[in-house]
């Protein structure tokens, strides 16, 4: 399918920079995680920007951009040894189709993931700070507090389960209010 | 849900999964629902933290505006070349970029513990006169730090003798060699011998002049040749209105942000003095807790003397 549009719109530029951390969240997770994530989301942008004609303006602009995003990291899943490949072909594609059924709207969920930071206890707020901010491992963080690193970890995963459970929750309360 | 499974993404999470972690994450995908609602919401968390401190942002803009225009493109580079700088403005505005995300990152680090460095002259002269005849060397030096606060300047002097200068955040202090202890609660007092601080450079305040070195510096990150613990970052100062040093090139380490050596070029020298400094990490043990007050620093019973704030115009 063809737009017909031969230039791309500042409409086009603005969907595609509000998906960016929707697009970046896909593609981090389709790679388990690998830093090269970056780079995957630099090849989708300039294949989004490529076949912005293809782009049908009556459906969800992040659906059609995943679907992009998707195949750029089979492509950078062939540049790999199989040893560098964290998901499995099969288990890859389960965590596309349900990370593709789930709504996004990249805005309003970076909005509400900024409200629910401030909802959590400071102590915890520091955590995720010198984790995400600072760049700071788990493992060096474990260090430096005298903390065992499981310990820490399990810590992470109780305050990832709860901003995930905040922002859902905040984002249905807008939707119905 | 296995309760292993927070285990296996940190794993994940932080790039250390072995092969055992792997086959057990990728099983749980398979044949658990749960696992997999959680690893989708875990990862995506995750991935919107890192986005939110800038991870990915300027790594993927920068690249797109630098995109190299072949032939076989030229069909589309015209709008492109307008579009994507157009594209990398408003990425820009989306999430801080990894450059003042790695500004943040070396001065929470100055926040902990207590931080020594060694000073060595690279360019103009290492000496500075000193109203009483006799002259410091900034070469040799060595310069304590505490915080972003607190700071102990030690300079031979070459006639014999040092010169220590020093802050505990509350009051600074001076002493010339077995001269009398000048102190002050006026903080900005005895700091014109630090290199860089004739025009409050950004170097002892460094988290105080935080958004003065986002925004007056352009900022550049890259990696350190043979040192992939180490990061760099180098600023250069937007232009003459900006006070502080013309450059400053920062490396520090990737995984904690403290500054392993530090570059300060195109110092102010209105009283001479060097031109452009280096200071090298030389450890890192903590200090005694009154290191940064004069008191370790000379005899008891010296002349202590009270310097008053100088007046305030009206």
């Amino acid at each position: 399918m063809d737009n017909g549009r031969s230039q791309m719109t500042p409409e086009f530029a603005q969907r595609l920079a509000s998906a960016q951390s929707s697009i970046y969240a896909f593609i981090v997770s389709l790679m388990g995680g690998r830093d090269e994530a970056a780079d995957v989301l630099q090849e989708t942008n300039l294949k989004l920007c490529r076949e912005f004609h293809r782009y049908d303006e009556s459906k969800p602009f992040i659906n059609w951009a995943l679907t992009l995003a998707r195949f750029e990291v089979m492509a950078w899943r062939t540049r790999q040894s199989r040893s560098r490949l964290v998901l499995d072909d099969d288990v890859l594609e389960r965590v596309a189709s349900a990370l593709q059924v789930q709504p996004m709207e990249p805005e309003r969920e970076l909005a509400a993931l900024e409200r629910c930071l401030q909802k959590l206890p400071q102590s915890q707020r520091a955590m995720v700070d010198e984790r995400y901010q600072c760049g700071e491992t788990v493992r060096a963080m474990a260090g430096r507090l005298g903390q065992p690193e499981n310990a820490l970890a399990a810590m992470f995963y109780r305050i990832r389960r709860a901003l995930q459970e905040c922002v859902t929750t905040t984002l249905a309360k807008e939707e119905s209010a | 849900m296995n309760p292993e499974f927070g285990k296996v993404m940190h794993s994940v999470l932080d790039g250390e999964l072995s092969a055992e972690a792997q086959a057990a994450l990728n099983e749980a995908l398979r044949s658990d629902p749960a696992a997999l609602d959680a690893y989708c919401s875990q990862v995506r968390i995750h991935a919107l933290l890192a986005w939110r401190a800038g991870a990915a942002t300027a790594n993927a803009t920068e690249k797109i505006v630098a995109f190299p225009v072949k032939p076989r493109l030229l069909r589309w580079a015209g709008w492109a070349a307008v579009a994507l700088v157009m594209l990398g403005a408003v990425f820009f505005a989306l999430a801080p970029s990894r450059a003042t995300a790695a500004v943040n990152r070396v001065f929470a680090a100055m926040q902990r513990g207590d931080r020594s460095y060694t000073i060595s002259v690279i360019e103009g002269d290492a000496r500075m006169a000193m109203n009483n005849g006799r002259t410091l060397t900034y070469e040799g030096g060595v310069l304590h730090l505490r915080g972003d606060r607190q700071f102990v300047l030690v300079r031979p002097i070459i006639e014999g003798g040092r010169r220590i200068t020093g802050s505990d955040g509350t009051v600074n202090w001076d002493i010339v060699g077995d001269g009398p202890v000048k102190v002050t609660s006026d903080l900005t007092r005895f700091r014109g011998g630090l290199p860089g601080e004739q025009q409050d450079s950004t170097f002892l305040d460094l988290a105080g002049n935080l958004s003065g070195l986002k925004s007056g510096y352009d900022l550049v990150l890259s990696d350190v040749l043979g040192e992939p613990s180490q990061v760099r970052l180098y600023a250069k100062r937007k232009s003459r209105d900006v006070r502080g040093p013309r450059e400053m090139d920062i490396t520090f380490r990737r995984e904690t942000g403290v500054i392993v050596a530090l570059e300060l070029r195109g110092l102010p020298r209105a009283r001479g003095g060097p031109e452009a400094v280096r200071l090298t990490l030389n450890g890192e043990s903590t200090l005694p807790a009154d290191y940064f007050t004069h008191m370790p620093h000379h005899e008891s019973g010296r002349w202590i003397q009270d310097e008053a704030p100088a007046p305030r115009g009206p």
